[in-house]
């Protein structure tokens, strides 16, 4: 009986001219495989840089032979966070993103060497960890967030989540959230004046949770538990209405068609929050005096008259 | 930055209702309302105008309230069937349960840890299993689980479920364990459900039965309702919505009912904190618990030297729960006759069978010696099997078995009742239940 031919090595783009889907949350973050052999796609190791460093074509699992790390896709950018964790110049970013550089710090935002990139981190609700990451990068001369491919999106800031606080407000984005947080930690609220605070566990923060949402239309029912018997407060953005192209009618903008449809989920399961309110730009749901996305970190800016 | 705080708050408002667009989602996720509801009594009301309501629906209801309460305290679980003719209720009473966000309803499931995503140190588990925590499983229709090609793994996964502790190891090596357990099921079905938990390593469930046999008077007056509700509703035109498959007198009921278990639920610990249980009710609750582990003990397929019943400590760990529960569920502060006399049903309910029914045609017969033959005639059955049983019931001592020489002539051996069986069966039905009744 002949022998069976042992399939022959051939690189990632030789073979089917395009990055397998099992290897694209990988390829993201800057590995680059050098050769496919059989059902193992290799490259060196981001951690001891050995061409040690094992991806399983089939199951997507990762093992580095030398030193001994290994895992699944979310413990792969777990580990990443956790050796890149504080890297960075974040007195670039808190410029770039008017965000305090311990503020970026604590929303878990790190530098990834491998891509030269800000890499933002998304919470699952179960054990509050990381198990996705944003990559902060230029797409069509715009900066975006990316998500890691092939994985959920998640939420932002769910680490710093407390049960016990009965407030929780829902951002547009992590920029937003992280500068409503920053607001929030300098600031008492007290019989409704507002001032400055030192004293963090004086500050509004000691007594609401600040999270935030991939996008206004990005929301899902696996997170509805969070909002149980809250207060919780929507912060999208002041979206116009568009034209649609093609059909010529007008739709709602999107912050406002996300408040309707995340409190009309919130409403319709067992999961019910004790109130549902929203940041209300104006009448039908947008104020036509400020700019078309204008959000919550351009008026903690000062950018809104 | 103060300003802008400002600004922000100020424009913080209520979301007004006319955002709230809840549709009516034909398939899976449409839920029914629960109303709120406190009281047992106001339930039962609701469904006498819905149903036919019989007392052994009274008791069923009662009992799968009693098991959805039990959930989360400290002891051996709550397991019920509830078996019944086709058409008798019982899965109108599952469904009304199912309502509650406290109760999961399956109608069928390859296992409790199907559903498992493969990692090993990922925190996401799609399992059945990781659904049901903490909650009251109900299968409205139980024989399909008896149609399942891999019952005997239901089953095993289900009895160390009931331990509350359950590991699988996959074959990637991958595994998972899940420790302190709280989850009750609720088996809805036919007399074939007996079949189920009849295995070699102990029962789990108590039984309860709706209704034996059928009545014809009953029937006659259940089928003209019937008629006159199937000819009403067809003017109706269904949405698709569950609330609109439901007669108002129905859907009313139901929501009451799930409302009593979220109430239930919510306010068990402080509920039982108050039920007082006297030593007489406890000492019956032994008795019982003894009683049923003779009745359900069973000869051994496999082996064939043993013959040994089971010890009874978990069956008087159920019942004592099960006389709390219902005291809980019927509202009252102290477990009474009424209370006693629905454990008692369920214990009978449980010992249902031909040792039973052995027990009762020996007994009936002024307690004296029976032969064979007589006790083939009186109960029926196969011949084969009831003499296995009947050398069975006499190994474990719940007969004795002599025969008697008479004018020289050795006579047909016979079967009597031990004494202690006697003495037991004497203590457990007095005052014996009928119907959900003390007679």
């Amino acid at each position: 009986m002949p022998k069976p031919v042992k399939k022959a090595s051939s690189t990632l783009r030789e073979e089917r001219n395009e990055i397998r889907d099992i290897l694209k949350p990988y390829v993201a973050h800057g590995i680059e495989f050098s050769s496919v052999d059989g059902d193992e796609a290799v490259a060196n190791c981001p951690w001891c840089d050995k061409r040690k460093f094992y991806v399983n074509t089939e199951s997507g699992k990762w093992k580095c032979f030398i030193c001994g790390k290994g895992g699944n896709i979310i413990l792969f950018l777990r580990a990443l966070a956790d050796t890149f964790e504080g890297m960075g110049d974040y007195e670039a970013l808190a410029t770039s993103r008017s965000i305090e550089p311990d503020i970026l710090k604590k929303w878990g935002i790190f530098w990834s060497p491998l891509i030269d990139k800000w890499l933002v981190p998304g919470y699952t609700t179960k054990g509050k960890q990381i198990s996705q990451l944003y990559r902060y990068m230029t797409i069509n001369n715009k900066l975006k967030l990316l998500p890691t491919p092939t994985l959920d999106h998640q939420l932002f800031g769910l680490h710093l989540y407390d049960e016990e606080k009965e407030v929780v407000y829902l951002n547009e984005g992590p920029w937003d959230g992280a500068k409503w947080y920053e607001a929030l930690s300098s600031h008492n609220d007290t019989e409704g004046y507002i001032s400055k605070t030192e004293n963090i566990t004086q500050a509004i923060i000691s007594r609401v949770n600040v999270l935030a949402t991939p996008g206004a239309n990005v929301f899902f029912e696996r997170w509805l538990p969070l909002f149980k018997g809250k207060t919780v407060i929507l912060m999208f953005d002041n979206d116009h209405p568009i034209k649609n192209p093609k059909t010529g009618t007008t739709q709602e903008g999107a912050g406002i068609c996300g408040v309707k449809r995340i409190a009309t989920m919130m409403l319709s399961s067992s999961y019910k929050p004790k109130a549902i309110m929203y940041m209300n730009w104006g009448v039908a749901g947008y104020d036509p005096a400020l700019k078309s996305g204008t959000d919550i970190r351009d008026v903690l800016l000062g950018n809104v008259k | 930055m103060t300003n802008g705080i400002k600004y922000i708050l100020d424009r913080i408002c209520e979301v007004p209702p006319e955002f709230i667009k809840i549709n009516n989602v034909q398939g899976g996720t449409d839920r029914v309302e629960c109303k709120k509801c406190q009281s047992y009594k106001e339930t039962i009301k609701a469904w006498r105008k819905a149903l036919r309501w019989t007392d052994g629906l009274d008791v069923a209801l009662s009992v799968m309230l009693s098991s959805i309460v039990s959930v989360k305290s400290v002891g051996d679980q709550l397991w019920v069937k509830i078996m019944g003719p086709a058409s008798c209720g019982k899965s109108s009473l599952a469904e009304a349960i199912s309502i509650s966000k406290y109760v999961v309803a399956k109608s069928s499931f390859t296992g409790f840890h199907s559903g498992y995503r493969e990692t090993n140190d990922e925190d996401e588990d799609n399992s059945l299993l990781s659904k049901l925590r903490d909650t009251t499983l109900v299968t409205k229709d139980g024989d399909t689980i008896l149609q399942q090609p891999n019952l005997n793994q239901i089953l095993s996964e289900a009895r160390d479920i009931y331990d509350r502790v359950s590991r699988v190891t996959f074959k990637n090596k991958a595994g998972r364990d899940h420790h302190g357990l709280n989850l009750t099921w609720i088996l809805c079905g036919t007399a074939s459900l007996r079949y189920l938990d009849s295995s070699e390593l102990g029962a789990r469930f108590l039984d309860c039965v709706v209704m034996e046999g059928i009545d014809d008077e009953m029937e006659d007056e259940v089928l003209w309702m019937h008629a006159n509700k199937t000819e009403r509703n067809m003017r109706l035109i269904s949405d698709g919505t569950m609330v609109s498959q439901y007669s108002p007198e129905e859907l009313h009921a139901m929501q009451l009912t799930g409302g009593y278990v979220d109430f239930l639920r919510e306010n068990a610990g402080e509920l039982f904190d108050s039920v007082l249980m006297s030593e007489k009710y406890l000492k019956m609750c032994t008795r019982l618990g003894k009683f049923v582990a003779f009745m359900r003990a069973r000869p051994s397929k496999m082996q064939q030297e043993c013959a040994e019943r089971e010890f009874a400590a978990r069956l008087v760990g159920q019942l004592v729960r099960l006389t709390k529960c219902l005291t809980v569920v019927l509202n009252k502060h102290e477990v009474d006759d009424e209370v006693m006399a629905r454990v008692k049903k369920v214990a009978f309910d449980t010992a249902r069978g031909t040792s039973l029914n052995i027990l009762r045609e020996i007994y009936n017969n002024d307690k004296q010696e029976v032969s064979t033959q007589a006790i083939l005639i009186g109960i029926g059955g196969e011949e084969k099997k009831v003499r296995a049983l009947l050398r069975f019931m006499r190994d474990v001592g719940i007969l004795s078995f002599y025969s008697v020489k008479s004018r020289g002539v050795v006579q047909k051996p016979k079967y009597r009742i031990t004494d202690k069986l006697v003495t037991l069966y004497e203590q457990v039905t007095s005052g014996e239940l009928v119907n959900g009744h003390t007679s």
